[in-house]
């Protein structure tokens, strides 16, 4: 791989270069938060952040999107299939997000059916990773192998060496990204070297941790134990771990029509299974009724089900589904108290 | 890229109404290509639609050799089924499918076949039936379990009496309750009132079981205790579905998308799972 360096002094430059032929989108500053959110200019990024609260899913399959339009001109509507927006850069994607798109690829594109919008979105999006400098308080990333460092899934991938990035080459899509911008220097092994201390420090910060040898095992084992309904008397089944989880992927389809019923649009959400209505179906029956089925079927498909299913765990340990729930409920926690440790 | 969501019109030919509040509706594309490329295997399901009020999943009921035209088996329950069953003949329903693991048919051949169906739950089985009648000499024996709540709820009554014209077939029928003055000549009881009577045995017999979650649950508690293997026991599952393709998470149980590995399971495959009756 490809290892360059990229002054910070430069990085202005840089963003100018990225942004002749992408949108570029990365964490921003918003209130208390840092967000995700299309940037005209350098000084826009907060790239010392920790998690923002919403993942860059929303990038790739947004939160509420018109999958097709109707139009009823004569009896039979027309059909129109919306086009997708253009050429983006993920700025400052840490590895913990960078893996759980990799997982929303396995899910939306591998398979009989590629799902269209976030295929052509995907297809059209240049990831520049940021390794980790700091972990949060949530954060359990090493559990998975997700970070603090990326190994893959990124075309290009910048590690914040203090006064310079270390800016490492994944894909011929970022190399031609670095290939444009003449002013990169070569990389010396110490910069590689300094990359690998920094990223053992911040492993070694990171205490929190989910033993995932045998983790399937040992929930299968402990599908009926009682920690589960002791967690869902604490879930106020609000939905919030599923709206900030960077693999959680679940949607709803939704029609509506104008006023005049001339047109209307198919729109797909994000929708959660923790919500009551997710699993009902007609004549007022519902396969997961309580809180417990609910947030169980949660946590086993990160953790058991989607590696079933794709061989990949569904978890990538960045820590929102805790830090942002109201109870705290913890997925650490609870595989903790189960294995007895 | 082909877009998986874009339906295709297809024109309501006829409309049959087979009980208080379920109607069978024969579909025929109106793109000649797209009825052209357009073939399905008995127990596979189309997802099925109205602009302006929703899609969901229905099973084709149909004749699989039939090229012209397919139909569906709606019962109305909900905000789509009710606008489907408002609509009349020349309306346009939209449709994408066919989508699903089908019935077992391949594996099925040679050997004798048991279906039992509780109430819609023969609609998915009508397919195989038809099947069975087109394809006679590549099956053994084929019984016919079946069991609604009145004779009312029956479905395809008027057709049962060609089912019976099959060679080596048998029907055996079975009612919750007789309505008063409604005339009815077979068993009464829930449907596994007619294992007592029934000829298939486990050897060399694949089962084919849809109905309720309730009465699976029952009936293939009956099948096991009667020798029969749970690999040998096949059920086609509902849930939810929001995209019929594997990518909206409505149908999971456990870590099977019904969409995709489904409808159709083995009994084996289904009895780990969680959040189910059955």
């Amino acid at each position: 791989m490809e290892t360059l360096i990229l002054r910070k002094e430069q990085l202005p430059q840089f963003i100018e270069h990225l942004r002749r032929e992408y949108r570029v989108v990365g964490p921003v500053k918003k209130g208390n938060l840092v967000v995700f959110a299309e940037i005209s200019k350098a000084e826009d990024l907060q790239l010392d952040y920790v998690t923002t609260m919403i993942p860059p899913k929303k990038v790739l399959l947004p939160q509420r999107e018109t999958i097709l339009k109707f139009k009823f001109e004569n009896e039979t509507p027309k059909v129109e299939q919306p086009a997708v927006d253009g050429k983006i850069v993920l700025f400052g994607v840490h590895p913990c997000d960078i893996n759980a798109i990799k997982v929303l690829d396995k899910v939306l594109i591998e398979g009989e059916f590629k799902d269209p919008y976030y295929a052509q979105r995907r297809e059209n999006t240049v990831i520049i990773g940021l390794n980790c400098t700091k972990a949060g308080e949530y954060c359990f990333c090493t559990s998975f192998g997700t970070g603090p460092g990326a190994k893959d899934g990124f075309d290009i991938l910048l590690t914040d060496l203090g006064d310079r990035f270390l800016v490492e080459v994944g894909t011929d899509a970022g190399k031609k990204i670095v290939e444009g911008f003449k002013e990169l220097s070569k990389a010396e092994d110490a910069d590689i070297a300094k990359r690998d201390e920094i990223l053992k420090k911040v492993a070694e910060s990171i205490k929190r941790r989910i033993k995932t040898e045998n983790l399937e095992t040992l929930l299968l084992e402990k599908i009926n134990d009682k920690i589960w309904q002791e967690l869902a008397d604490e879930c106020l089944a609000c939905g919030v771990c599923t709206t900030v989880c960077p693999t959680c992927f679940c949607y709803g389809v939704i029609d509506r029509v104008s006023a005049d019923f001339k047109e209307g649009e198919r729109i797909r959400y994000w929708d959660s299974c923790m919500f009551l209505e997710f699993a009902a179906v007609a004549l007022g029956g519902n396969f997961r009724p309580g809180r417990d089925a609910r947030l169980k079927h949660r946590m086993y498909h990160k953790l058991v089900y989607i590696k079933q299913q794709h061989g990949v765990f569904g978890c990538v340990g960045c820590g929102r589904c805790v830090e942002f729930c109201v109870k705290h409920i913890d997925p650490v926690d609870a595989v903790t108290r189960l294995s007895g440790d | 890229m082909a877009n998986p969501y874009v339906p295709h019109p297809a024109v309501i030919k006829e409309i049959k109404t087979e009980t208080r509040d379920t109607k069978t509706f024969r579909l025929e594309f109106l793109d000649e290509n797209v009825k052209k490329a357009y073939q399905f295997k008995p127990g596979q399901f189309n997802m099925v639609g109205v602009f302006g009020v929703g899609e969901a999943p229905f099973s084709i009921t149909s004749n699989p050799d039939e090229k012209e035209y397919f139909e569906h088996t709606i019962r109305a329950v909900g905000n789509v089924t009710n606008t489907i069953h408002k609509l009349k003949e020349g309306d346009i329903l939209w449709v994408r499918g066919p989508y699903g693991r089908p019935w077992p048919i391949e594996e099925a051949k040679g050997k004798n076949i048991l279906i039992v169906a509780g109430g819609l739950g023969l609609a998915p089985l009508r397919p195989v039936i038809y099947y069975i009648a087109n394809h006679r000499d590549e099956f053994g024996h084929v019984e016919v379990l079946y069991g609604a709540r009145t004779p009312l709820d029956m479905l395809y009554r008027s057709e049962m009496d060609e089912w019976r014209k099959i060679k080596d077939f048998t029907l055996r029928l079975t009612v919750d309750m007789v309505p008063e003055g409604v005339e009815w000549e077979h068993r009464v009881g829930v449907v596994t009132v007619l294992f007592e009577e029934m000829d298939s045995r486990p050897e060399n017999t694949v089962v084919m079981v849809c109905g309720p979650e309730i009465m699976m649950h029952f009936v293939v508690k009956g099948l096991v205790e009667r020798g029969f293997a749970k690999n040998q026991i096949y059920l086609s599952m509902e849930r939810r579905m929001h995209c019929g393709i594997g990518k909206c998470g409505h149908c999971q149980i456990g870590s099977k998308f019904v969409c995709r590995d489904g409808p159709v399971f083995t009994f084996e495959e289904v009895e780990p799972l969680p959040d189910k009756i059955v």
